[in-house]
């Protein structure tokens, strides 16, 4: 094929696709009205952009939603041996490259079980992976990662990680604003008469989302995000009462097996 | 897994908001809406059913495992097409000695009526002059045809100008009538 037939190919295609000026087309179509072969080409680009249209018609009925469904499950199932690896990637000093979207906290060696039974050098170290992510969602708006402020009218989504060899098994997620006041958010509280525990969480999960969109009129001023991760059930007053003894600002969980992670913001008008 | 009415009616940005939220039946719509045209985008880039359908059901697995960090600013298509030629380009390059072993695959021994005989050789003869572009060119012609993307989301999905896209497209039409005129 000649170049100059090459750019007629060319600008047939762009008539095809509509994408000529007009002089460019008064042009193309005399030379389609004169042409025979003009005309055949144009005909087998469109035949070509037809072919490439076509359905997969082999592909047709696959499912592929119970496919990616199966996928998924598969993939969560082998998410605790793959967290082994996140935790020997971090040690090796890869930590920014993970903590950037999430607040993975390392709960320290001397609060593990091991320890707790009584060996001085455990073979294996106690190390649990768990945090959350906070996203906010403004009224009508779209999720976005927590930053350093937020609205009264702003909602929260949350999902969390819970990885490593001795995942947990609970979770509590709460606040405390500017008046003092806890604003829970998982679990559910709504009436002083219930008094309802941690939420069950999947072991070895990561970015489990949490289905619902919470929004809490927190007092104007700093919010202290915290996210409790616990092998046992705690309930939401054992949890108040010790917040009460430690004041709004604590740092470690109420219990020895169990991790705080908290996450600073500032709800402004 | 039966959506409930009314998500059909969601933008693509709402579905996956909605399946980050745990529903299930959002992905799945999510899916179906979309399966189509991917498995047509990647049995025409890979020219194999098997790897296309491997290769489009990955494509969904990686957006889903990433939907906490999705952020809804009304590009779906680019992003799912960006995961997808992504994965075809990784495929096509490990599957390169398969491929030349394949090109010597034994002749037909049914009996095929004339007519499909036709679209099959059609259909080989396109996956052959396919095979012959350029990644570049490749990607270009088959958002823009199997895919059914506008300029703009080509452009978008690939991170070039709209002019690039345009000069790609009708310079892979020609390669491909040129190939196919030689077939």
């Amino acid at each position: 094929m000649t170049s100059r037939s090459r750019i007629q190919t060319a600008m047939l295609a762009a008539h095809l696709e509509g994408e000529v000026t007009l002089s460019e087309r008064a042009a193309i179509e005399a030379e389609l009205r004169d042409s025979a072969k003009a005309r055949r080409t144009l005909e087998q680009l469109r035949n070509l952009s037809e072919l490439l249209a076509a359905p997969a018609s082999e592909l047709e009925n696959i499912d592929l939603a119970s496919r990616v469904r199966a996928k998924t499950r598969q993939v969560a199932r082998e998410q605790p041996r793959r967290s082994r690896r996140v935790v020997a990637l971090f040690l090796g000093g890869l930590a920014a490259c993970i903590g950037s979207a999430f607040f993975f906290v390392h709960r320290p060696p001397e609060l593990s079980e091991f320890r707790e039974k009584g060996s001085d050098a455990p073979a294996v170290p106690g190390r649990r992976w768990a945090g959350i992510q906070v996203q906010r969602v403004a009224p009508r708006g779209t999720p976005v990662p927590l930053e350093a402020t937020i609205t009264r009218d702003d909602g929260l989504l949350f999902s969390y990680t819970n990885l490593g060899p001795h995942p947990f098994a609970y979770l509590m997620i709460f606040a405390t604003d500017a008046s003092a006041e806890v604003r829970w958010f998982y679990p559910a509280y709504e009436s002083a008469a219930d008094n309802p525990q941690s939420i069950a969480i999947t072991r070895g999960g990561a970015n489990v989302p949490l289905g619902e969109l919470v929004q809490q009129e927190a007092a104007d001023g700093p919010l202290s995000l915290y996210a409790l991760f616990t092998a046992r059930p705690l309930s939401v007053k054992e949890v108040e009462a010790w917040l009460k003894q430690h004041g709004p600002s604590v740092a470690q969980a109420p219990v020895a097996d169990g991790m705080l992670q908290r996450i600073e913001t500032r709800v402004v008008r | 897994m039966d959506a409930p009415v009314g998500l059909e009616g969601r933008t693509d940005d709402e579905l996956m908001l909605l399946a980050r939220g745990g529903s299930d039946a959002a992905f799945t719509t999510l899916i179906r809406r979309h399966q189509a045209r991917t498995l047509r985008m990647a049995v025409r880039y890979l020219g194999r059913d098997a790897l296309a359908a491997d290769v489009a059901q990955d494509t969904f697995v990686e957006i889903f495992r990433a939907l906490p960090s999705y952020r809804a600013h009304g590009k779906f298509s680019s992003y799912l097409y960006r995961v997808l030629l992504n994965r075809c380009h990784m495929t096509w390059r490990s599957s390169r000695a398969e491929r030349r072993a394949l090109e010597y695959v034994c002749e037909e021994t049914t009996e095929i009526p004339e007519l499909e005989l036709l679209l099959r050789e059609r259909g080989r003869d396109l996956r052959v002059a396919l095979g012959e572009l350029s990644e570049k060119l490749r990607s270009v012609v088959l958002l823009r045809y199997s895919a059914g993307l506008s300029y703009d989301e080509i452009a978008e999905t690939l991170e070039i100008p709209i002019g690039t896209v345009k000069r790609r497209l009708f310079d892979a039409m020609t390669k491909l009538r040129e190939s196919l005129e030689g077939a």
